[in-house]
C-alpha cells in the first residue's frame, strides 16, 4: 500500500510540471472571453508590464490593450487575438505558475448592468414567473427593460421593479425569494436583447386580472398564463 | 381547589393573549401608518410641484428676456420631472395616469430641447408660445382637481389605504373622492393629448425587408422542422400573435426531453425574428474564438451574408456574438444581429434579428465625406485614438454616416461618433469593463 502511495506521488511529480508549462489550451483568446487562459494570459502579461489591471480573468478592454501592445512591441500583427504564435512569445518571455488553489474567475456583465441590477431582476423575474416556461420568463426581464425605456415609467430598474403595484411579487413579499439559475439566465438574455414580447410594457394573468382597464390595452401575443401587451 | 387553579391559570393565559394581540395589532398598525404617510407625502408633493409647475409656466409666458427664459425653462424641466417621480410613488398603477404622464413628459422634452437651444439666435416662435399657454391652461385644470382632493384628504381624513382598495376590488367605478380627481385630470389630459396629437398609435413597424408570401401556420410547423433537425411534428406549438403586435408573426414552442425552444416567426415571409433553444449546458469544449466563426457560417446558411463581427461576450458556457451588415466597407449599426452558440457541443441555440428586420433596407450611401484625419482634428485632444472606422449610426430619427473612433483616456476605453459629414460630436460613451465575481 505505501509503495502505491509513493507510485502516486511519482506520478504526480513528473505530471505536475508537464501541466504547469503548457497550462494555455490550444484555442484562440478573443475579447469577450472568460476562464483559465484568460487569467494565465493577464498573469503573464502582468509579469512583463504590459498589464497593469487585477487578474480576474475577463478579457475586457484594458487586456484587450495590452495585448495589441504585446503584438506591436513584439513585431507580430497587431489583431487583439491571442493565438499560438503570441502564447509561444508569452512562454519564452515570461514566466507563470499555475497555482493549485482554484482561482477565482469573474463573469462577463452585459456593458450599462451592475451584478445588484442583474440580481434585483432575476429576483423580480423569479417571484413573477417562477411556474411559467423558460421563453415567459424572458419576457417579464424584457417587460421591465421596456417599462425602464418608455417615458411613462420610471428610468432605473429599481424605480420600476418597485412602483406601488407594478408587480404582485413585490406587493406580496415572493420577490424576495432566492431566485435560481434559470431566472438569471432569462435577465440575461433579455438585457442582451431577446424580446419575445415584442416591446411590450404591461403583462397580466386574464384568470386573475382585477382591474377591467388592463383589458383595453392592444395585445401583442399570450406566453404561458401571461397575456402581453403595449 | 382544582377549580381556583384552572381559574387561574386560564385567566392568565386570557391576559397574555390580550397583550400579545394588541401588540400585533399595534405593530401592524404602525406598519400600515407607515405606508399610508409615505403615499400621503407623495400625493401632497405632487400637487405642490403641479401648482409650482403651474406659476412658472406662467412667469415664463410673460418673460421678455432670453437670459431668463432658459434658467426658467431648466426650472419648468426639473419640476415636472418631479412631478412625474411622485406619481411613480403613489399606488396608482392599475389606474390609468397614462395621459396625465404624457403631458408631463411631454413639458419636459419642450423645455429641454429650448434649453439647449440658443435663444439669443433662435427665439421662441409663436406656435412654441402657444404651446405655453395650452401647457398653463391644462395645469390650471389639473391644478384645481388635485387640490379639491388634497382638501377632502385633509378635512375628511380620506386615506391612500382606502384608494388601495378601492383600485384592487376592480370596480373601476368604485367611488372615492381621490380616484375621482385623478379620473377627471385624466380627462382633461385625454383631450389634450387628442388635440395635440398625443396618443401613441398603434403603429404597425414598417419593415421593408420583411415581405413575401404569407405564411400558414403548416408552413411555419415545417420551417421549424427543416431549421432545428425536429421530427416530433406533434410535440410543435404555434400561436398567432395578437391584435397589438406591431409586426404579424407567429409564436413558436417546442418541448423536448432536455429542454425547450421558442421562435417568433414572421407572418410575411416567414424570417425568424428571434429565437432561443433553453436547456442546460455542459462544460465549455469550444473557444469563444471559435463560437465566432459557428455563428458567422450559421448566418450565411440562413441567408444573411455581408455580416461582420461587432461585439463577442462570453457568459458561462455560451458565448453571444453581435453582428452588424457591412456595406462597401461601412459598418450598419442598425442592421444588427445577435448569434447565441453554446459553447459545450457549438449548437446555435439563440438568434436575435428583430433589428436587422426592423432596419435593413437598400440605402444611399453618400460618400462625401470628411477624410479619417479630418474627422480626428474634431475628437478631443486629451485622448488617445487607437481604432477608427466608418459606421452607419443613429442619429434621433435619421440615420448618418460617422467615424466611430475607439480611443484611451487613463484607464478607461470609449467610443466616440464623428459626424462623417460635418464633425459634429455625435456620442460618446464609456465602455467599462464589466466584470462580477461569481457568487
Amino acid at each position: 500500500m505505501r509503495k502505491f502511495i509513493l507510485l502516486i506521488g511519482l506520478i504526480m511529480l513528473v505530471f505536475m510540471p508537464i501541466k504547469d508549462t503548457a497550462a494555455f489550451s490550444d484555442q484562440v483568446i478573443q475579447q469577450g472571453a472568460v476562464g483559465d487562459d484568460v487569467i494565465e494570459l493577464q498573469t503573464r502579461l502582468k509579469d512583463i508590464g504590459f498589464y497593469q489591471g487585477k487578474v480576474d480573468g475577463v478579457f475586457g478592454w484594458s487586456t484587450y490593450w495590452s495585448v495589441r501592445n504585446f503584438q506591436y512591441e513584439f513585431g507580430m500583427k497587431v489583431d487583439g487575438l491571442v493565438g499560438a504564435d503570441m502564447k509561444e512569445k508569452l512562454r519564452a518571455t515570461t514566466t507563470y505558475k499555475q497555482t493549485n488553489q482554484q482561482e477565482e474567475t469573474a463573469v462577463n456583465v452585459p456593458s450599462g448592468f451592475s451584478q445588484n441590477d442583474i440580481k434585483l431582476m432575476a429576483n423580480a423575474v423569479h417571484g413573477e414567473a417562477r411556474g411559467e416556461p423558460y421563453e415567459g420568463q424572458v419576457a417579464v426581464a424584457a417587460v421591465i427593460l421596456n417599462r425602464i425605456k418608455d417615458n411613462h415609467f420610471p428610468d432605473s430598474i429599481s424605480g420600476v421593479i418597485f412602483e406601488p403595484r407594478a408587480f404582485t411579487a413585490v406587493a406580496d413579499g415572493q420577490i424576495w425569494l432566492e431566485p435560481n439559475d434559470t431566472a438569471t439566465r432569462a435577465v440575461l438574455d433579455a438585457i442582451n436583447g431577446w424580446d419575445p414580447t415584442g416591446n411590450a410594457t404591461y403583462y397580466f394573468n386574464p384568470d386573475t386580472a382585477t382591474s377591467p382597464w388592463i383589458w383595453t390595452r392592444p395585445q401583442i401575443k399570450r406566453i404561458g398564463k401571461h397575456i402581453f401587451c403595449k | 381547589m382544582i377549580r381556583t387553579i384552572s381559574i387561574i391559570v386560564l385567566s392568565i393565559l386570557l391576559m397574555t393573549s390580550i397583550v400579545i394581540g394588541y401588540n400585533f395589532y399595534e405593530k401592524k398598525n404602525n406598519v400600515q401608518l407607515q405606508v399610508e404617510n409615505n403615499y400621503q407625502r407623495a400625493f401632497h408633493n405632487l400637487v405642490y410641484h403641479i401648482d409650482d409647475l403651474h406659476d412658472q409656466i406662467g412667469t415664463a409666458i410673460v418673460m421678455n428676456s432670453d437670459q431668463g427664459l432658459s434658467p426658467q425653462f431648466v426650472d419648468i424641466w426639473r419640476t415636472s420631472a418631479r412631478a412625474q417621480e411622485e406619481i411613480s410613488h403613489l399606488p396608482l398603477h392599475l389606474l390609468p395616469v397614462q395621459h396625465t404622464a404624457t403631458f408631463l413628459n411631454d413639458i419636459q422634452d419642450f423645455t429641454y430641447a429650448t434649453t439647449i437651444r440658443n435663444l439669443d439666435d433662435d427665439p421662441l416662435s409663436e406656435d412654441e408660445l402657444d404651446k405655453l399657454e395650452v401647457y398653463f391652461k391644462q395645469l390650471d385644470e389639473i391644478k384645481s382637481d388635485l387640490q379639491e382632493a388634497q382638501a377632502t384628504t385633509l378635512n375628511k381624513g380620506l386615506t391612500w389605504e382606502e384608494v388601495e382598495i378601492a383600485l384592487l376590488d376592480g370596480k373601476d367605478n368604485s367611488e372615492n373622492q381621490i380616484l375621482d380627481s385623478f379620473r377627471r385630470s385624466e380627462e382633461v389630459m385625454e383631450d389634450f393629448s387628442e388635440t395635440n396629437q398625443l396618443t401613441e398609435e398603434d403603429e404597425k413597424d414598417i419593415a421593408t425587408f420583411v415581405n413575401g408570401q404569407t405564411f400558414t401556420e403548416d408552413k411555419v410547423i415545417d420551417k421549424t422542422l427543416d431549421m432545428f433537425y425536429i421530427t416530433d411534428e406533434a410535440a410543435i406549438e404555434v400561436e398567432e400573435s395578437l391584435e397589438g403586435a406591431s409586426l404579424n408573426h407567429y409564436n413558436v414552442t417546442y418541448d423536448f426531453e432536455d429542454g425547450d425552444l421558442f421562435m417568433d416567426v414572421t407572418e410575411k415571409g416567414g424570417l425568424p425574428i428571434t429565437f432561443i433553444v433553453n436547456r442546460e449546458l455542459a462544460d465549455q469544449t469550444i473557444s469563444l474564438n471559435d463560437g465566432v466563426d459557428i455563428a458567422q457560417a450559421y448566418l450565411s446558411f440562413i441567408g444573411y451574408d455581408n455580416m461582420t463581427l461587432f461585439e463577442s461576450k462570453q457568459f458561462g458556457n455560451e458565448g453571444v456574438f453581435t453582428f452588424v451588415y457591412e456595406e462597401e466597407d461601412i459598418k450598419i449599426l442598425p442592421d444588427a444581429i445577435s448569434v447565441k452558440v453554446a459553447l459545450d457541443n457549438g449548437e446555435v441555440i439563440g438568434l436575435n434579428a428583430r433589428e436587422f428586420l426592423l432596419n435593413h433596407k437598400k440605402r444611399q450611401l453618400n460618400r462625401d465625406l470628411l477624410s479619417e484625419k479630418e474627422a480626428r482634428e474634431y475628437v478631443n485632444d486629451d485622448v488617445t485614438i487607437e481604432e477608427a472606422q466608418l459606421v452607419l449610426t443613429r442619429k434621433d430619427d435619421d440615420e448618418v454616416l460617422s467615424y466611430l473612433f475607439l480611443a484611451r483616456y487613463k484607464d478607461d476605453t470609449y467610443e466616440i461618433y464623428i459626424d462623417a459629414q460635418n464633425g459634429e460630436e455625435l456620442r460618446v460613451k464609456r465602455n467599462v469593463d464589466l466584470a462580477m465575481s461569481p457568487n
